[in-house]
C-alpha cells in the first residue's frame, strides 16, 4: 500500500480489527512515531513506551466505533495522538496510568526499534568517522549530544554559531552513511 | 513542507539539534508521515547520534600519528611474529580465492516467489544449509520506470542492504540474488521504489517474508 492511500476501507478495517490492516498500520507508522518520540522524549525506554501507547490509542479509537471525517488524514491523526502522548509522558515522567488498563493487549512485541540502534559494528564505524574530525569538532559533538549542554553556550564557548553545528552534524551523518554502506557492501561481498 | 524544502533547509539536522521553531518542527514531523526518504535520513542521523553518544562516552585514547603507532607495533616481537604469520596466511588465502574465482561452473540456485503485502501475509521461505545463494522472485506492479531500488529491512526496521536494477521486460519478474550467509533467519520486509533521475521515487510495493534455514519441507 502506498504511503498516503488511507481511505474509508482502511479505517473500517481498523475498526473491525482486520488483522492484515492492523499489521500494516503498525508496521507503517511505527518507525515515524518512534523517531518523533525519540527526539521529544530522549529516553529510549520512554520513547518505546510512548510508541506503544500511541499505536494502542489510535487502534482503540477506531475499535470503539469512532470515525475520521477525512480518512486520508489518518497520518495527521496519528501525529496528533503521538504529540499528546509525548506531552503526557513528559509531564508524568513515568508510565501513564492508562497503560495499566490497556496493557492486556500489547501492540506488537516483535517490533522493538531500540534493539539494534547501538551495536558494535556501528560504533566501530562511528569511531572511524569521529577519528577524522578535529579534536575541536569531536568535543563540540560530545558537549552537544553526550553532555547535552545548552547549544548557545557551547557555540559561545567555541566561538562558533549554530549553523556550524548543523553543518558539522550533516557532514558527519553523510560520512557515517557512506562508511556504513561501504562496510555492508564489504561484508556482503565477503559472504559471496 | 515538501521533500525539496526539507533537504534544502537541512531539516533533519535542525530538527535533531532543536533549531526549528515549533511550527516548523510540527510541519517537518507531519512531512515524515508522507516522505520515506526523510524518514530514512532522520533514522540514519538518529542512529549516528545514538552511537556517537556511546562512543563519545568511552575513555578517549591518546591519538598519536598512525606512522608512529605502526613503527612502535612492529618493533614489538609480541605483535610482529603473529603479524608476519597472518600476512603469510593472507597470501595463501588470496591465492586460493583466485583459484575459486576461476571455477566458473554453472550452478543451480533456489528461487522463491514472494507476494506483495497487498496480496497477503508474508511468505515463509526455507533455504537449505548448504546453499550459497538464493533468489527472491518479485512480481512488480505495472510501472513505466526504467530502474528500481530494493531496500531490505529486518523486522526491527534496520536496513540490511539496497540493490538497484534495471526494470525487467514487461511481464517478467524481478529477481534478487542473495548470499545465503548474509541474512540470519527471521522476518524481513523488502521495499521496492522506482528510480527517477537516480533518485528514489514513490514506493511501488512491499514484500514481507520469513527466512528459515535448514533441511526439510516448508
Amino acid at each position: 500500500m502506498a504511503y498516503s492511500s488511507f481511505d474509508e476501507a482502511y479505517v473500517t478495517g481498523l475498526r473491525e480489527r482486520n488483522p492484515e490492516i492492523e499489521s500494516h498500520f503498525i508496521a507503517h507508522f511505527s518507525k515515524v512515531i518512534w523517531l518523533i518520540l525519540r527526539n521529544r522524549l530522549r529516553s529510549p525506554q520512554l520513547a518505546e513506551d510512548a510508541r506503544q501507547e500511541t499505536l494502542l490509542r489510535v487502534l482503540q479509537y477506531f475499535r470503539s466505533g469512532k470515525r475520521l471525517e477525512h480518512p486520508e488524514r489518518l497520518p495527521g491523526f496519528v501525529h496528533t495522538t503521538c504529540k499528546n502522548v509525548a506531552l503526557e509522558m513528559i509531564r508524568a515522567d513515568s508510565r501513564h496510568p492508562k497503560m495499566a488498563e490497556t496493557a492486556q493487549e500489547p501492540v506488537d512485541q516483535r517490533i522493538d526499534l531500540n534493539v539494534e540502534i547501538v551495536n558494535e559494528e556501528r560504533k566501530r564505524v562511528i569511531r572511524e568517522v569521529l577519528a577524522k574530525l578535529s579534536p575541536r569538532d569531536r568535543e563540540l559533538l560530545r558537549l552537544v549530544f553526550l553532555e547535552e549542554m545548552d547549544k548557545a553556550e557551547v557555540c559561545r564557548r567555541f566561538h562558533t554559531d549554530e549553523d556550524y553545528l548543523r553543518v558539522l552534524l550533516h557532514r558527519a551523518k553523510l560520512r557515517f552513511r557512506a562508511a556504513l554502506q561501504k562496510s555492508a557492501h564489504a561484508r556482503w561481498t565477503k559472504d559471496a | 513542507m515538501d521533500h525539496a524544502d526539507a533537504v534544502n533547509r537541512q531539516a533533519t539536522e535542525r530538527y535533531l539539534l532543536g533549531q526549528m521553531p515549533e511550527a516548523e518542527s510540527e510541519a517537518f514531523e507531519l512531512h515524515l508521515f508522507e516522505c520515506p526518504d526523510c524518514v530514512e535520513d532522520l533514522e540514519q542521523a538518529t542512529v549516528f547520534v545514538e552511537n556517537a553518544r556511546a562512543v563519545l562516552a568511552e575513555p578517549e585514547v591518546r591519538r598519536e600519528p598512525v606512522w608512529t603507532r605502526l613503527r612502535r607495533l612492529w618493533s614489538d616481537p609480541v605483535f610482529a611474529a603473529p603479524a608476519i604469520a597472518t600476512l603469510a596466511l593472507a597470501a595463501v588465502a588470496i591465492y586460493q580465492a583466485g583459484l575459486i574465482a576461476q571455477a566458473r561452473k554453472p550452478q543451480a540456485i533456489l528461487a522463491f516467489a514472494v507476494r506483495s503485502a497487498a496480496r497477503g501475509a508474508g511468505d515463509a521461505i526455507r533455504v537449505p544449509p548448504d546453499a550459497r545463494y538464493f533468489a527472491l522472485t518479485l512480481d512488480l506492479p505495472e510501472s513505466s520506470l526504467p530502474r528500481y531500488r530494493c531496500d531490505l529491512y529486518t523486522a526491527s526496521g534496520v536496513l540490511r542492504f539496497s540493490v538497484e536494477s534495471n526494470a525487467p521486460a514487461p511481464g517478467n519478474p524481478l529477481n534478487i540474488l542473495i548470499p545465503a550467509r548474509s541474512l540470519e533467519p527471521g522476518s524481513y520486509m523488502l521495499r521496492v521504489r522506482g528510480l527517477q533521475d537516480s533518485q528514489p521515487g514513490p514506493e511501488l510495493a512491499q514484500y514481507t517474508f520469513t527466512l528459515r534455514k535448514g533441511s526439510g519441507a516448508q
